[in-house]
């Protein structure tokens, strides 16, 4: 052991001659409300101090320290990994007592491998509290030594004021603390643990530490200064004062022993602490000890080499030959077509060539395995009936075409590898996966399943505090009433500038807390408020950024070679999901693999269609292999005409006003539409030129203009399409830089830089850069392009066009692997339309609208639409084959599922009631139909659905929305529910929900066939008895079927308008025709016109036109313009609502939220283009009819 | 026992720290500090907005001003003095001021 006591060398070369201090116990904000500083804080006050290393032990957390020793390292500092530990089951406090804490640092790998698994060992045992015992921290310190080091790993400090022995002498136990003291060094050994001593000016503290230094000699312990840092300066004091007022869920007001009592926990310089230790006996030793153990930790956490986790492979086979392989059939897989690519003897075409340089690079980077393993979970996604489609830039490469991870062909649609991967690329390439929604658990589970979850686990999502969040905690900390709060937070943007919090919105909020209601807010407490808020709104904006909470990351799993216990502790989530405490950002800088695993709802929604038409017509479409060129002319004709509500992507009203402008007729078409409908593209004015330049285009490619009345603004600027370098890479965009794979080309081919050099040029232009950097970018872009004979001017205004082209850049492969998507639902809904919205509605939330628009859409689309019905509905929409022989069509039949109160457990017990079937969703794929056991009266539903969990309200709500109107006998919904509500009592009594154990039984029904017999029986008999006893209730003991029931009374049966009001309240949507149909007579009286008659108005002229209000949109991009979509029984209509409208808007719609019989009157002027209608807003009202 | 009496003093200060101070005509001379301690409380009072400003805003009608304490943050001496005085003194870094405490019987 070396003595650095006067002179500390670390790791880093730094070096500090006087009484040297490293600080060993530090938070930061990662311990989450227990500190007030964030980690880039600390290190860079730490630097500015003159600290040589320093601690990062964040309560029961690792989840900074590879942002903590990412940051160490730009200052040159070293940076020690450690946590502070909650340990239980104290010997001497016992198990009910609070947790003592102790300081542990990480000595070398070994060490922090098992602080990582003693962390995980608690958080899976208890993920609300974690605690570690006391034993397993024994048995971790003092297991053997790692073989490398020679050194088990860990060393202990006792901890400040929670630790145990300063708790006891507190307690004035002085006898049991040296006991207690005697044991450590007993159990953990003299040089694996020291004595903490802290010194934070609190009364009796050097009285604390001289009885801590005593019982540390008697013991034979050694003594270690520590400052138990909370935040990074004096100033930050006031925010971990309210993050601990959070924590505790107190106000500022309110004392109590966890707060801090000042502001000395601060990050202090080792001349500080000199000042503080020195004068006291034990203080130099105590100061020279933090150094000493300082240069013992020695852990890193960054790796420069990524490592991919091993794959299993065939015998005889080597992760480069495997991949060569499945390349090889891929390529005769996907180029069937095309000889020469799967000729391994035609080494020059363009497959093979592009297929041999992918695969050099992936060698270089020696990236096999990570391919590997993204085809094996793409593969068996696939052989699960998962749909799973690749996105991003990973669509640039030929490789992951061929292994079947993306679906576009680079070649055919001229991608670029380079924005992928090139040599000069660090970090793992990244490969995000979209997975059907519903099924993407069952894919993550196989991850789980194949990898382990030693080697699986999902990503962690750090939550820092944005403004809202941010003001919501700092004014309940000040002692704000919460209705208060929830109303001041909600006048906050969800993102706006931290800076200019206090300066933008102070003035509104006080006029906020000034007008709240008086009986709501007493007058001291509504003074203290104002006093206050200036204050909340200044500690808010402080918080912004710093960590909250940490989530689980929506998608991202990270598969690893080494044991994950060796790398970070997991976590569980609160659905039982494992989670490294990371985010992605500090994966990629431990070098970890990462997934991106993504639920899309779309893709379920194709599913589920490709399902319902094989169902239904025994085909299945080859919805993968579609042709692109040329494309479907039925789905190129609905997308140009607008027909795209439920098409992923371009179904917004926007889109339409896109569409009706650009008329897409080619795939690339769509790539483009994808791109260019982004808010980059928007605000940096890229539409109009790209449109106006399309339009010119197409006017000289068919020697006419077309009549759409666009602005044409003179004849565009021909540079950029016909300059011979840049010409061919803007062509297809129409000399729109719109793509970063057309930055890489411009950066090559016009200024000379290779591949790799253009994507790092991309990158550094696409980040935040400085001006330094920027000109350094620029001169050597310069200088490529003049030393390839371009002129000054040209090379200027190129390279202005790049920078600004920073803003608005999407990945052409992405939009291409979208556009695809696009692609395949337009498909659908023009050739099998209800099947594909039938899909759509049973996979919603999804796509811009809500369901009841789906629905009106069908119907407008001549669908018939059939309502909910006990013996014929499945738990999702489903079409049914309907009208006479010879004019038959699909209809489209409402689901059980979309019933309130009856929810997907309900609906499919009602299914496997009705069918006997088993009750899981995905086993109804079986071949084999069931005999259907159906319904045949209101109380055969009752008693065989009460005893599986029928309740009243579910009841109620099948009765009221029409799903028992068939059954036998015939009577009005007013007369079944008051027969519900004879029956229900008496069915009640006699049928208790299912207990546990009933349920238990019927699920674990699929296990074996013994199991299923016994269940089966069990129930039938339980059914069967539960009749005989209701039997016996009745009057008179007769069959069920033929029991007589008082005489109902008159009851008025429901009117149409009734039936659709309960439709909308139970349903969400209606079978039957739109309300405003009944309602045109009253609306043509008042002048107002349907939506539909819009197409016989000029532009320009004012209309009236009424509807309901199915979206409403007011975009940042928009400079204040409000974005309605209006419905009525004839089509659908975008409005826009100038800014000034937008606070009656505002009101207006809480109007119409608040009665949904009223509708929405706009008059406006038209605008039209082609088939698109819209209205600019002159006047809104409100008609209540 | 002690007893507060919260009396603003006079303090000479020898390398940062109490020297000898005087009260009520007397000059004590500071024989030993036998503790040191820092106490930082009520930091949300001094961003308070002054109370015409706020007033000015709110329109719900007049309010009773319930002023809040100040911020204190406060460094406190526990001494021994000659002639024989055991007490706690303390510096408002905020104001300035040097304040006696409390006396110990």
């Amino acid at each position: 052991m070396t003595d650095l006591a006067d002179r500390a060398t670390f790791p880093n070369g730094s070096s500090a001659s006087y009484a040297s201090y490293a600080e060993l116990h530090m938070f930061s904000a990662y311990s989450f409300r227990r500190s007030g500083s964030s980690v880039e804080a600390l290190v860079a006050r730490a630097a500015e101090i003159g600290l040589p290393a320093l601690a990062l032990t964040d309560y029961m957390t690792l989840a900074g320290v590879v942002r903590f020793q990412s940051t160490c390292a730009q200052y040159g500092l070293h940076g020690i990994i450690g946590a502070e530990l909650a340990v239980a089951d104290d010997p001497i406090f016992g198990a009910g007592a609070a947790p003592a804490q102790f300081v542990v640092l990480a000595e070398n790998a070994a060490g922090y491998a098992r602080l990582c698994q003693l962390l995980t060992d608690a958080n899976l045992r208890a993920p609300d509290r974690p605690l570690i015992p006391f034993a397993a921290l024994a048995a971790a310190v003092s297991a053997g030594p790692d073989t490398s080091s020679g050194s088990p790993g860990l060393i202990v400090l006792t901890g400040g004021a929670d630790g145990t022995l300063s708790r006891l002498l507190t307690a004035r136990h002085r006898q049991t603390a040296l006991t207690v003291a005697q044991r450590y060094r007993s159990v953990f050994g003299p040089d694996r643990v020291f004595v903490e001593l802290q010194h934070h000016c609190l009364p009796d503290n050097r009285l604390l530490m001289q009885e801590l230094a005593g019982i540390a000699e008697e013991a034979g312990l050694r003594c270690v200064a520590t400052n138990g840092v909370r935040h990074a300066t004096r100033d930050d004091y006031p925010l971990y004062d309210l993050l601990t007022c959070v924590r505790l869920g107190i106000s500022v007001d309110t004392p109590h022993r966890d707060r801090p009592r000042n502001d000395e926990a601060h990050l202090k310089s080792p001349q500080e602490m000199t000042e503080l230790f020195a004068p006291l006996p034990y203080g130099p030793a105590a100061l020279a000890a933090t150094t000493e153990i300082a240069s013992r930790c020695q852990v890193s956490l960054l790796k420069a080499v990524c490592t991919a986790p091993r794959v299993p492979l065939p015998a005889g086979e080597t992760p480069t030959s495997q991949l060569r392989r499945l390349c090889e059939q891929g390529l005769h897989q996907r180029y069937a077509n095309a000889p020469a690519a799967c000729d391994a003897g035609a080494p020059d075409s363009p497959q093979r060539r592009q297929l041999a340089h992918e695969l050099d690079v992936i060698s270089q980077l020696a990236l096999e395995e990570f391919f590997l393993c993204v085809h094996q979970i793409v593969a068996a996604a696939r052989s699960m009936g998962i749909r799973i489609s690749g996105r991003g830039s990973a669509a640039n490469s030929l490789v992951a075409y061929l292994l079947g991870i993306t679906g576009v062909d680079p070649i055919a649609h001229h991608l670029l590898f380079e924005r992928f991967l090139n040599p000069d690329r660090r970090g793992m390439p990244d490969i995000d996966l979209d997975v059907q929604s519903d099924r993407r658990e069952e894919l993550i589970r196989y991850v789980e399943r194949t990898y382990t979850h030693d080697h699986a686990a999902m990503v962690a999502n750090v939550i820092t505090y944005r403004p809202r969040l941010a003001l919501r905690d700092a004014a309940k900390a000040l002692g704000f009433p919460l209705p208060l709060v929830n109303r001041l937070t909600k006048h906050l943007p969800h993102y706006c500038d931290p800076e200019t919090l206090p300066s933008t919105y102070q003035i509104d909020l006080m006029r906020v807390v000034g007008q709240y209601p008086s009986e709501l807010l007493d007058a001291p407490t509504r003074q203290r408020c104002l006093d206050r808020l200036p204050l909340a709104l200044s500690l808010a904006a402080r918080l912004c950024g710093l960590p909250r909470h940490l989530s689980l990351h929506n998608g991202g799993v990270i598969l690893t070679r080494e044991p994950l216990f060796t790398l970070l502790p997991v976590r569980l989530s609160a659905n039982g999901v494992r989670a490294l405490e990371i985010d992605k950002d500090d994966v990629e800088r431990l070098g970890l693999i990462k997934f991106d695993l993504l639920g899309l709802r779309t893709l379920g929604a194709i599913e589920e269609t490709l399902y319902l038409i094989e169902e239904t017509t025994g085909a299945r479409p080859e919805i993968d292999h579609l042709p692109t060129k040329p494309p479907d002319p039925a789905t190129m004709r609905l997308i140009r005409a607008g027909q795209t509500l439920a098409v992923f992507q371009i179904e917004s009203p926007g889109q339409w006003h896109l569409l009706a402008q650009t008329q897409p007729r080619t795939f690339d078409d769509l790539v483009i539409q994808t791109a260019l409908f982004r808010p980059g593209p928007i605000q940096a004015n890229m539409v109009h030129p790209y449109i106006e330049r399309r339009l010119h285009h197409q006017a000289n490619q068919n020697h006419q203009r077309e009549a759409v009345q666009t602005p044409w603004h003179g004849a565009p600027d021909d540079f950029w399409t016909t300059h011979p370098v840049l010409g061919p890479i803007l062509r297809d965009s129409e000399g729109i830089l719109l793509f970063q794979e057309q930055i890489l080309e411009v950066a090559h081919q016009f200024a000379g830089l290779t591949y790799a050099q253009a994507d790092g040029f991309r990158r550094a232009m696409s980040h935040a850069r400085s001006q330094r950097e920027m000109e350094q970018m620029r001169q050597q872009f310069i200088r490529g392009a003049l030393a390839r004979g371009e002129s000054q001017a040209d090379v200027e205004r190129v390279f202005g066009a790049i920078s600004h082209f920073v803003g608005y850049g999407f990945c052409r492969s992405h939009a291409a692997e979208f556009a695809r998507t696009i692609y395949q639902t337009a498909f659908l809904k023009a050739h099998y339309p209800a099947h594909y919205l039938a899909a759509f509605l049973s996979s919603q939330p999804a796509g811009f609208f809500p369901p009841h628009v789906i629905l009106e859409e069908a119907r407008q689309l001549c669908i018939p639409v059939l309502g909910v019905d006990i013996n014929r509905s499945e738990d999702r929409f489903t079409v049914e084959r309907v009208g006479t022989l010879g004019r038959e069509r699909w209809a489209i039949r409402i689901g059980l599922r979309q019933i309130a109160q009856v929810g997907d457990e309900l609906a499919r017990t009602i299914l496997w009631e009705r069918r006997n079937i088993p009750e899981k969703p995905e086993s109804r794929k079986s071949t084999k139909k069931p005999q259907d056991r159906l319904f045949c009266s209101l109380h055969d539903l009752c008693i065989r659905l009460r005893p599986h969990g029928l309740t009243w309200s579910a009841a109620e709500s099948l009765v009221l929305s029409g799903a028992c109107d068939s059954l036998p006998p015939r009577m009005e919904r007013r007369q079944r529910l008051w027969h519900l509500h004879e029956l229900w009592p008496l069915i009640a009594s006699v049928s208790p929900t299912p207990t546990l154990a009933v349920r238990r039984n019927r699920k674990g029904a699929k296990g074996t066939k013994q199991t299923l017999a016994t269940g089966d029986q069990q129930e039938d008999q339980q059914i069967e008895q539960l009749s005989l006893a209701w039997e016996e209730t009745l009057p008179l003991s007769q069959p069920i079927e033929s029991a007589s029931f008082p005489a109902y009374p008159p009851l008025p049966p429901l009117t149409a308008a009734d039936k659709t009001v309960l439709d909308y309240q139970l349903l969400g949507l209606s079978a039957r025709p739109h309300p405003l149909r009944a309602q045109r007579r009253q609306l043509r009286r008042h002048g107002i016109r349907a939506i539909a008659e819009l197409s016989d108005i000029p532009t320009g002229q004012f209309t009236r036109v009424a509807g309901w209000v199915v979206s409403a949109q007011a975009p940042p991009t928009a400079h204040g313009m409000t974005f309605l979509v209006l419905e009525d029984e004839t089509g659908h209509l975008p409005v826009a609502v100038p800014p000034r409208l937008a606070a009656h808007l505002h009101r207006l719609l809480l109007d119409l939220h608040a009665s949904p019989s009223h509708t929405l009157v706009v008059l406006g002027r038209v605008e039209r283009i082609r088939w698109y209608r819209s209205l600019l807003t002159a006047r809104l009202t409100v008609l209540q009819l | 026992m002690t007893r507060r009496y919260r009396h603003p003093i006079r303090v000479h200060l020898k390398n940062d720290q109490p020297y000898r101070f005087t009260w009520r005509d007397t000059t004590y001379r500071v024989r030993a500090i036998l503790a040191v301690w820092h106490l930082r409380d009520r930091w949300w009072s001094s961003a308070s907005l002054d109370s015409s400003t706020s007033h000015a805003l709110a329109t719900a009608g007049p309010a009773p001003r319930q002023c809040e304490q100040q911020e204190s943050d406060r460094l406190y001496y526990r001494l021994d003095c000659s002639p024989d005085l055991h007490c706690e003194i303390y510096h408002d870094r905020a104001s300035g001021l040097w304040i006696l405490d409390r006396i110990y019987d």
